[in-house]
């Protein structure tokens, strides 16, 4: 079957999540900082989308969590890469590039 | 494949047990939200807000957590138990925001479940659970055929000394017992009463279930003559007579002047067949109150043409119907080798449980059908309002599926909508019922089996609980399909181009569900055409006497009184005389049967010297009556003369016009001389009269010879007085008059001949009345669907009509468009429901009188009616949809 278009975009938030837990574990708050840090302040994720997909992705057992004292010293949540979650964002990320570059192909048809 | 199939039943398994795990899931959720709305509250601060205003900005950035929960509460998987709390919280939110839907909603599903449950009691106890009987199922009755009047009367109860006979014989019975219905007279305190009463074989009882809560039952010594004058009460008639008094069994009650000794008192809940259920000829009036044993005397044991008894047997496990049929049919053909005259027999075995349902089951079994296709025709319209709301609601559920809510969890979601509003229905419905059931009981025929016994207890109300599931997923599948299959893309993407295409397949559906509807309504306004023509045609049966101003009332004298014929015959006299004399009354008669009441004596008629054999003389009624009767219930003559005073002395005798010429085929019977019957005398023909009808409308009566009440005066008659005035009113003087005439004598069963002719039509009025609502209310539901459909196609198709019309289509025009396109399916519903009646056209065939099942009549008004109402319900939408301002519609881009 082929992806319909919610599955894509879901697709592109896990990816997202995952190379933000690429950097080192962190708990959801932080996720989203490092995102918002990342992207210019481009992407807004809302931990109403936030969560739902961490704990897809925890089921999915691409990423792992656990409970840990924060620098502040509160207690949260902790998400990292699990061994597949790691292949599977590299796979991602190539078939992302892949795509892109397609598009970026497409788009610059016009000028050339 | 397999590690995924245990993967799936342990998150199965985890869902339905995992309830902890579930706690703690939402406890590490709520914890890390409160985390989030923090540490964004604290970067607020860091960024220079006030701290309060930093924690606000974090919550509103939060928003709408609630909803976002149930989100993500997907992914987390809570228990089943849960989840359809939340979806059921959910549900009643949405109703709330669309009042008007949901009532309307409830309101039909409550009407569609009420009806059901109603309708559904009545069968119940009429037909599903008739038998309380111990293994019922191994119940037969027994009945005879006698060959030679099988065309007239197809098969009777049995004879006394056949019952005898097969009870000694009968291998393949377990027992074979007999019962004879009675009037017995009690006298106490207070004007003597007439209770009706069963004369029973000692072991009748037993074999029915029965036991006493008081004292015993018959004993087998008690079932002869010389030791039979014991009685045992029903427990109804224990409190009604004798308020449950305790100490009754002992006492001794004068029953018709004779002593009779209480021996016990049945248990409450028990029920004897009524003599109707039977096929006793007999109607008693009012449930048995008393049972003697059946002590059946030397002369009915031996007299061989009375057929007055009604034969149970329980068979063997083994047994079936047919081989004691056979067993019996032998003992039959013994019995009518020794007989005399040339009269065989047969024994016809049935099972108890169909005799005692009879017709009125077959009516139920209709009702039940209508109310089955009304609730379909409900849920039909539910799915169809609910397609609508879904379509105005597409918008809603692609932004669940595109933030990334389940398409199972949006149809589950849908479908408990649906189940909620078939329970809030369903509840309206049930409390409905109540008050349904107890107008119905009003309006039903007191033929109608078991009617006091009717109510809504548990079992009832888990069918219409059923009912109402069955409906909800009936109604709310279709819906909560479309609702979580629908692409979000072409949702989302439509905004703004409303109409275009999109819903063209949610179109067509609702087109076929409104076929559906009108279907199913062609189906029941055909049903209830065909009765109404049934109804009118018996109301106009040449039925041979009149209705208006009579009063009639039984009359019973008590034997011991009024033992010899010159005593009977003088009261009659005095009291006919009495009677006579009361403001209002115009005329007084006496006879021994009302028309529509039955035939209580059958006979033979024979010639003077009739050469026939005795089997081929033709079997009449002998009614004893007084020359004003023929007045008094407007029977008019056709040749010769009624017979008067001046024939007290010699033997005469009034014909009805079937009865003379099945004796004198084609000849003037006036003058000629006959027997009316084996006991009269050779009698001379004075007149003839019209036919009657004698036992119901529809059927053509028996052949009757109308004797002179003083010939033989009975023992029990009905008095009928013509009068001037309201009949009811000359009740109480009538009463007054007989009670000096005859001290000692009861009166029972006061009517009015109007009362006895709606008594004949009171079945077939209580199922006309059912199903002309069952029809209306389909009609009314279906035209309502019709105009959904065809209104909330037109507002999705606003701009197209704008469109035709700026290019010149004037309103008629495109009404004539919007009604074509909205008949179609209205059409293509009515020729299928209309070919499907012609095919089950013979279910109902049974009861339906003098009318064809395909009758072309009523299948032209039926859709007539529903092409007209039909017709009506698209052409109102349209012709708002014509008057709509046409800048106002194209702008509505």
């Amino acid at each position: 079957m082929a992806p319909s278009r919610d599955e894509l975009l879901q697709g592109t938030l896990d990816m997202l999540v995952l190379k933000a837990l690429q950097l080192g574990p962190m708990h959801g708050w932080g996720i989203t900082e490092r995102l918002a840090q990342g992207s210019r302040a481009v992407l807004q994720i809302g931990q109403g989308s936030l969560y739902p997909a961490l704990y897809r992705l925890e089921r999915q057992e691409l990423v792992r969590s656990e409970w840990r004292v924060t620098e502040n010293n509160r207690r949260a949540r902790y998400y990292a890469l699990t061994p597949a979650g790691r292949k599977r964002l590299a796979a991602e990320r190539a078939a992302w590039q892949r795509m892109s570059r397609a598009v970026d192909l497409v788009l610059a048809m016009d000028q050339g | 494949m397999i590690t995924d199939l245990a993967r799936r039943a342990r998150s199965a398994i985890a869902r339905l047990t995992g309830f902890r795990r579930q706690q703690e899931m939402k406890r590490r959720y709520d914890e890390e939200m409160r985390l989030h709305v923090d540490l964004a509250a604290e970067r607020n601060r860091a960024a220079g807000m006030p701290p309060d205003e930093a924690r606000r900005a974090a919550l509103v950035a939060f928003g709408g957590a609630a909803r976002f929960a149930e989100e993500a509460g997907d992914q987390v998987r809570s228990p089943l138990l849960e989840e359809i709390g939340r979806d059921v919280r959910y549900s009643l939110r949405a109703l709330r925001r669309n009042p008007a839907f949901a009532v309307a909603a409830i309101v039909t599903l409550a009407l569609g479940i009420g009806a059901t449950t109603v309708i559904y009691s009545l069968t119940d106890h009429v037909v599903l659970r008739p038998l309380a009987y111990p293994s019922a199922g191994r119940l037969v009755l027994v009945r005879e055929v006698i060959d030679q009047i099988r065309d007239q009367i197809p098969s009777g109860p049995a004879n006394a000394s056949h019952f005898l006979e097969w009870r000694r014989r009968c291998a393949d019975c377990v027992d074979v017992a007999a019962l004879t219905p009675i009037q017995l007279t009690l006298r106490g305190e207070g004007d003597p009463q007439r209770v009706p009463a069963a004369r029973a074989s000692a072991n009748l009882l037993p074999m029915l279930g029965a036991h006493a809560q008081r004292g015993r039952l018959f004993s087998d010594a008690e079932d002869t003559q010389g030791a039979e004058r014991v009685v045992v009460l029903t427990d109804g008639f224990w409190r009604r007579q004798f308020g449950a008094r305790p100490d009754i069994v002992g006492e001794k009650l004068d029953l018709g002047g004779l002593p009779y000794t209480v021996v016990g008192v049945l248990a409450p809940g028990f029920r004897l067949p009524s003599s109707r259920e039977l096929g006793l000829p007999m109607p008693l009036e009012g449930e048995v109150g008393l049972l003697v044993p059946l002590a059946l005397t030397q002369r009915e044991r031996s007299t061989p043409g009375e057929f007055n008894y009604a034969v149970i047997a329980r068979l063997d496990a083994g047994a079936t119907p047919q081989r004691v049929q056979s067993e019996l049919d032998a003992i039959e053909r013994e019995l009518s080798a020794r007989s005399q005259g040339g009269i065989t027999f047969h024994a016809l075995v049935e099972p108890l449980r169909e005799h005692m349902l009879g017709s009125a089951a077959r009516a139920l079994v209709l009702l039940l059908a209508a109310v089955g296709a009304l609730l379909l025709i409900v849920c039909v319209n539910l799915a169809n309002l609910l397609l609508a709301r879904n379509a105005a609601r597409a918008h809603e559920s692609a932004v669940r599926l595109a933030i990334g809510a389940g398409r199972g969890r949006l149809v589950r979601q849908a479908l408990t909508e649906s189940l909620v509003l078939a329970f809030l229905g369903g509840a309206v419905g049930m409390l409905l019922s109540r008050w349904g059931l107890a107008a119905l009981l009003h309006f039903a025929p007191a033929t109608l089996p078991r009617l006091a016994e009717i109510t809504l207890d548990g079992r009832v109300l888990a069918v219409s609980l059923l009912a109402t599931l069955a409906a909800g997923i009936a109604f709310g599948v279709l819906p909560a399909f479309r609702f979580g299959h629908g692409d979000p893309s072409d949702v989302l993407r439509a905004q703004g181009t409303r109409g275009a295409t999109a819903g063209r397949r949610a179109l067509h559906l609702r087109d076929v569900l409104v076929s559906a509807q009108v279907g199913l309504s062609a189906l029941l306004l055909v049903a209830t055409g065909l009765l109404l023509a049934s109804f009118v045609r018996v109301l106009h049966v040449d039925r041979g006497f009149d209705v208006d101003r009579a009063l009639a009332l039984d009359l019973s004298l008590p034997y011991n009184d009024y033992r010899t014929a010159a005593a009977r015959g003088q009261l009659l006299d005095a009291a006919l005389a009495r009677l006579r004399t009361i403001p209002g009354v115009t005329a007084a008669a006496v006879t021994t049967a009302l028309p529509l009441e039955g035939d209580l004596q059958l006979d033979q008629l024979s010639l003077e010297n009739d050469q026939h054999p005795e089997s081929a003389r033709p079997i009449a009624s002998i009614r004893y009556v007084s020359p004003s009767y023929f007045g008094a219930v407007g029977t008019p003559l056709r040749r010769g003369r009624i017979f008067s005073d001046a024939d007290r002395g010699h033997p005469v005798v009034v014909l009805s016009a079937r009865a003379a010429d099945a004796l004198w085929p084609g000849e003037n019977p006036i003058g000629r001389r006959m027997w009316p019957g084996s006991n009269d005398t050779l009698s001379d023909v004075v007149g003839v009269v019209d036919d009657i009808r004698t036992a119901s409308l529809e059927k053509e009566g028996t052949l009757i010879a109308y004797v002179p009440y003083w010939q033989r005066p009975p023992v029990s008659a009905t008095l009928v007085l013509r009068t001037a005035v309201d009949p009811a009113t000359v009740a109480g003087s009538a009463r007054a008059v007989l009670r000096t005439v005859a001290r000692t004598a009861s009166v029972s069963r006061v009517r009015t001949m109007s009362d006895v002719m709606s008594a004949a039509i009171a079945q077939r009025r209580f199922q006309l009345l059912i199903l002309a609502l069952f029809a209306a209310t389909a009609l009314v539901t279906a035209s309502v669907g019709i105009y959904g459909v065809v209104a909330h196609s037109l507002t999705r198709r606003t701009t197209e009509l704008g469109v035709r019309m700026a290019l010149g289509a004037r309103p008629a025009d495109v009404q004539r468009l919007v009604l074509r396109q909205g008949m179609l399916p209205v059409v293509t519903g009515l020729a299928v429901g209309l070919g499907i009646s012609l095919l089950l056209g013979g279910s109902v065939r049974a009861l339906l009188y003098e009318v064809s099942p395909t009758n072309p009549a009523t299948l032209a008004s039926v859709a007539l009616v529903l092409g007209a109402v039909a017709a009506v319900a698209c052409w109102l939408p349209a012709r708002r949809a014509t008057r709509m301002d046409l800048v106002r519609a194209l702008r509505q881009e």
